[in-house]
């Protein structure tokens, strides 16, 4: 089969960060002293050797791109410091804003002016239809802050409503780009990939598919292969600060939120007080808790500035690299932890004033950017690495069976 | 000693197949040459060797009959187990301050008979054997040391007295000092040689703790016909090894080792000690794991198509990780780039690190010419003057350049010692008539 090859790959991609990627002499230190890379799911030296051809299709139905966890010991250990890890990350980039069909992604990669002006447009746009039927801030203060002033601020019909427009259309666009990956996975040009299942008798496939849901479903909430991840195995550092555990009371504490919001508005009635030990309210608090501490353990090593040329650690080189993309989601979520907090704990406080409902209207406004930019972020690694971890499995259990 | 001449013509620095080939060129034209050497014998790598590439000439056969011509040479004085502290330039010559360090024995009385060796009570690991075998406290360096003179390692010496009264000739002086010594000489030679990459210098191969990952240099040794155990055995345990590996570019060619050069050797050297391997352990199946073979001299390539057509296997793919498996054999991890890419392991039962070359020692600190990064002389004019190093009247032969192998470092030898004579001609300096000792 004839394979296209784009010759502006290589150059596209070092826009997306793998900035010293030519100098890799494909020698597979990167492949070998992965920890992940196990048999044929090798990575990324044979992902480098995509990009150096040309061969685009190949890249991006690579299921490999979203089994990397960054760990960057390939990038300590690089003989040509080609930085294979950066390299990664810059090709699940790349990948997000070619799967993404409204040119969106490529602009929140490219340029800070665009990520700025993005969250300010949608802020105006959110704050307008927010505030439409506004009551105000509430005069005299004298009931103090509560859940009932902050939804007479923001009237809780149109927060409803406004909710349900907003996950209809992050539906549609999540949607829309998860079939693009998904058409491209099954569609892969790679040889024994996804699209082609093994010789041989294998699981039905119906079945096979099955079983790989329930498999990444486990690995996800598990974080299987992040916990093998090199760096963590190899650093000992203590569980709190180890990646895996980061990002599982990021994703833990993040779901948890969702779900007593969803069961706030399912079971209780919103404008209603309850105490702090309140079955939904409690699940709420706990979740902001880990939510927050896992989002400001990730951030705190990024602002520490490493000299560039010297030899760095995987560690170094992992936190190093964060680009303004991945500031985007991260700064995201951190402001929107902490504002959420802060509300809680005023609702329990005897503190009132005006400044309460500017954090009150912050919080929901960047908290419906984060939903709504989702597939345009960082964050659709939600829907990328799930998809390929279950092409992962799914390719397994075909094998496997028999 | 009043044997040490005060002045010479030419000053040898490194006594190894370069320093002494480029002594023995100028002492052929009739100019008197001290050349110092930092061990207790001349010879440097090449005398360590076992046989050497493309040829399998024997690499002591070689050797010593060039370390015996150097020392026999009316116009050599050799300088073993001396340091330079220091060159200065003064009146159109040099001045070099050189300390001889203490051999704890008499060298103009020793008789090389080894009586001290046989009383001495104490022993020590031999190094020249890559550590697999022993050497008494006082001893003989290695069997073709030059010259025969015994020392005393102060390490491992405990001071017993033995040695003293079993020699014949009361050589045997444990309150030796070093001794600092000044030469006068008009020009130069640098031959200082080179260094393996340390064992431990990429993590990831645990060179280091793992038993049975060794040097290649101690490979030789266990290839050597008088090497520690006259066989090839595996140094954990004694087994005879069923499959041996080499981990090419272990060494050199890795920028996190901050050697981004290529070493030149290691290829041939590695392609070599597996065809003496298949002769040396028949049944054993030898891989070779590269990044690619980089075989460029005259032999050089159809070397390394007989050697794959004499079944060692080559397995293109960079070796990452390296770790022991229970029964002390070794396990490889890489990249199978000839395949499909695939990530495998391998386990061997001895594994050779293709270690790479280094600066044997830096110039630098003693006379003022420039090193480059990677730490070798610097050449100004390397492709009209190879030898010259910037600094006029002193030439450089050798590794002290970078890496290269023994028939260039013979050649560029050569070349040092024609461009010295040369200047000597050129500026009018006639030779000095001394005596020719060896020390």
């Amino acid at each position: 089969m004839a394979t296209r090859a784009d010759p502006r790959l290589l150059s596209n991609l070092k826009k997306y960060g793998a900035a010293d990627i030519s100098a890799c002499f494909n020698c597979g230190n990167c492949t070998a002293v992965c920890p992940l890379s196990q048999g044929n799911d090798a990575f990324p030296r044979r992902m480098i050797r995509y990009a150096q051809l040309g061969m685009k299709e190949y890249l991006l139905s690579s299921k490999e791109l979203w089994l990397c966890h960054h760990c960057g010991e390939c990038s300590e250990t690089c003989p040509r410091r080609a930085g294979p890890a950066e390299f990664m990350a810059a090709a699940r980039r790349y990948a997000i804003s070619s799967f993404d069909p409204f040119g969106l992604a490529r602009r929140l990669d490219r340029s800070v002016v665009s990520i700025a002006a993005v969250i300010l447009i949608l802020g105006v746009l959110f704050a307008a239809v927010l505030l439409w039927e506004s009551q105000g801030i509430p005069e005299g203060m004298t009931a103090g802050f509560s859940t009932a002033a902050m939804l007479d601020f923001v009237p809780f019909e149109i927060l409803h409503d406004a909710g349900i427009v907003l996950f209809v259309l992050l539906g549609v666009m999540a949607l829309i780009t998860f079939l693009n990956m998904f058409w491209a996975m099954t569609h892969s040009p790679v040889p024994g990939n996804v699209g082609k299942p093994p010789e041989g008798p294998g699981m039905f496939p119906a079945q096979a598919a099955l079983k790989a849901v329930l498999r990444t479903i486990s690995d996800v909430i598990l974080h299987s292969s992040q916990r093998d991840c090199g760096q963590d195995q190899t650093s000992r550092r203590p569980l709190l600060i180890r990646r895996w555990f980061v990002h599982l009371c990021i994703m833990g504490g993040f779901l948890g939120l969702a779900a007593a919001t969803i069961l706030d508005y399912l079971f209780k009635d919103p404008d209603l007080h309850v105490m702090p030990w309140h079955p939904i309210r409690l699940l709420g608090i706990l979740s902001g808790v880990i939510c927050t501490y896992g989002v400001t353990v990730a951030i705190l090593p990024r602002l520490k500035k490493t000299k560039p040329g010297s030899l760095m650690s995987a560690r170094q080189h992992y936190y190093s690299r964060t680009a303004p993309f991945d500031w985007l989601f991260l700064g995201l979520l951190w402001i929107i932890s902490v504002t959420g907090f802060v509300l809680t704990a005023a609702i329990y406080m005897p503190v009132a004033g005006s400044w309460l409902y500017v954090v009150f209207l912050i919080h929901v406004i960047l908290a419906m950017e984060l939903l709504i930019l989702m597939p345009f972020t960082k964050f659709a690694h939600v829907i990328y690495r799930t998809v390929a971890i279950w092409f992962q499995n799914f390719r397994k259990f075909r094998v496997a069976a028999d | 000693m009043s044997t040490i001449p005060s002045e010479t013509d030419a000053l040898v620095i490194g006594g190894g197949i370069a320093g002494l080939q480029a002594a023995l060129d100028l002492a052929e034209q009739g100019y008197q040459v001290a050349v110092v050497e930092r061990q207790p014998s001349i010879g440097g790598a090449m005398i360590r060797l076992s046989k050497v590439f493309p040829t399998l000439d024997c690499a002591s056969c070689i050797t010593t009959p060039k370390m015996a011509a150097a020392a026999h040479h009316d116009n050599i004085t050799l300088l073993t187990y001396t340091e330079v502290d220091s060159l200065t330039r003064q009146n159109g010559g040099f001045t070099a301050r050189l300390t001889k360090k203490p051999r704890f024995v008499k060298e103009d009385l020793c008789i090389g008979c080894r009586l001290c060796e046989y009383a001495c009570t104490s022993s020590m690991e031999d190094e020249f054997q890559g550590g697999y075998s022993g050497l008494r406290a006082i001893h003989i360096p290695f069997s073709n040391a030059i010259p025969q003179v015994a020392l005393v390692d102060e390490n491992a010496c405990t001071l017993c007295g033995q040695c003293i009264s079993s020699c014949p000739t009361d050589a045997i002086d444990l309150e030796q000092k070093p001794q600092t010594l000044e030469i006068q000489a008009k020009t130069v030679i640098v031959a200082t040689g080179w260094k393996l990459t340390p064992i431990d210098a990429k993590p990831q191969y645990r060179g280091d703790s793992i038993a049975n990952v060794i040097s290649p240099l101690q490979m030789e040794r266990l290839l050597a016909p008088h090497g520690p155990y006259g066989r090839v055995l595996r140094p954990a345990d004694g087994k005879v090894p069923d499959s041996i590996a080499y981990v090419q570019c272990a060494g050199s060619r890795d920028a996190t080792l901050g050697v981004p050069y290529c070493s030149r050797v290691c290829c041939m050297y590695a392609i070599k000690q597996a065809m003496l391997l298949s002769g040396a352990v028949p049944l054993a199946d030898i891989t070779i794991y590269y990044m690619d073979i980089r075989t460029f001299g005259k032999g050089f390539e159809e070397f390394y198509q007989n050697a794959k057509a004499m079944g060692i296997e080559f397995i293109k793919g960079k070796v990452a990780r390296i770790t022991e498996n229970p029964d002390r054999s070794v396990k490889l991890r890489f990249e199978h780039i000839d395949g499909f890419g695939q990530v495998e392991e391998r386990q061997h039962d001895l594994v050779v690190l293709s270690l790479g070359m280094l600066p044997g020692d830096n110039p630098g600190r003693m006379l003022p010419i420039e090193t480059g990064n990677d730490g070798f002389v610097m050449l100004p004019h390397a492709k009209d003057a190879p030898c010259n190093t910037g600094v006029e009247g002193v030439f450089v032969a050798g590794t002290a350049t970078g890496p290269k192998d023994i028939v260039d470092s013979i050649v560029e030898a050569g070349a040092a010692a024609t461009e010295a004579a040369i200047y000597m001609k050129q500026t009018g300096i006639t030779s000095n008539k001394s005596e020719s000792r060896v020390l």
